[in-house]
């Protein structure tokens, strides 16, 4: 099978530089954010890329979530990712189906994207903070009509300061009026795309093409408003 | 940004105070300038779920407002 043609990104993100480079990733999590992501990614054409998750695919993850109804039902989300990564791009991307709990070696660019506080703690102070391989965490939250992405350098001091002060405990986050959980698809495409662009931009500055990145992206769809923030 | 203490003058400033997602209202303050003032002209709370910030910097509910502030009620989520 044929690699992806970048032609049409070439001029704002270079997968052969970037492959080049031997920078490996790491996708904690392949849900409504995480599925996305990982299909951007490897569409980037970006080639060293691993997911961690331990779920299935279930019904109700079809609507907001980049699997697949014919498919991928009651399959595990990592292998069903995995095959749409490879049916997309022919890209063969690591599959990992166990949780993540701060014990493991991560790469060099983690995308932290679990959906509690209590396993975002978890793994960064485990597998993330302070360790010299990793340089670059994105870390992102997903509401019903707005979301939240963090971009962090995990050895910064005013990076961990700032972002550790953002975590709320896990109660206090806005249940949904029905005690489900809401999760919209569109909103996941938005957050998907800002995480992927902060990789891109992290890599411009590596490059010396680019010198600022926001560390905190706060959107909101109703009123549409975007704030940032320096840590 | 920090506390911003200092003693109230008692002319009108107008703010807006937004509740993210939810609503952006323009209100005017006369004499009561805190955040807490601003959050009960709006009709809002500062409810657990959210966090509290002015112009973008988290701050308390006693934060003295200056004209053209904006009070932000951020919604906390954990999803992904």
């Amino acid at each position: 099978m044929s690699s992806i043609n970048p032609t049409r990104h070439l001029q704002v993100f270079s997968p052969q530089e970037f492959n080049k480079a031997g920078y490996k990733i790491d996708v904690i999590g392949c849900g409504a954010t995480g599925s996305r992501l990982v299909l951007s990614l490897a569409k980037l054409g970006i080639t060293n890329i691993r997911v961690w998750d331990f779920d299935k695919v279930q019904a109700h993850n079809i609507p907001n979530q980049a699997f697949n109804l014919a498919t991928d039902i009651n399959r595990l989300k990592v292998e069903a990712i995995r095959d749409a990564v490879s049916a997309a791009t022919g890209t063969t991307i690591e599959i990992c189906d166990t949780k993540v709990d701060g014990s493991q070696e991560l790469g060099d660019i983690v995308f932290l994207l679990t959906d509690t506080m209590a396993s975002r703690r978890m793994i960064w102070e485990g597998a993330i903070k302070l360790k010299a391989a990793v340089r670059l965490m994105v870390e992102t939250r997903l509401g019903v009509e707005s979301g939240k992405i963090y971009t962090i350098h995990p050895g910064r001091l005013s990076h961990i300061n700032a972002w550790e002060s953002t975590l709320c405990e896990d109660r206090v986050a806005t249940p949904s009026a029905c005690g489900a959980v809401v999760s919209v698809g569109a909103t996941a495409e938005i957050i998907s795309g800002f995480a992927q662009w902060q990789l891109i931009r992290w890599f411009q500055i590596q490059q010396g093409k680019e010198t600022d990145l926001a560390n905190e992206i706060i959107f909101s769809l109703r009123p549409p408003m975007i704030l940032t923030r320096n840590f | 940004m920090p506390e911003k203490k200092v003693s109230q003058d008692k002319g009108f400033i107008g703010v807006k105070v937004a509740k993210l997602p939810g609503l952006v209202k323009e209100i005017g303050l006369n004499g009561r300038r805190t955040v807490a003032d601003a959050l009960e002209g709006a009709d809002l709370d500062a409810e657990e779920g959210y966090e509290l910030r002015v112009n973008n910097e988290v701050v308390g509910t006693d934060h003295v407002l200056s004209d053209g502030d904006i009070v932000l009620l951020v919604e906390e989520i954990t999803g992904n």
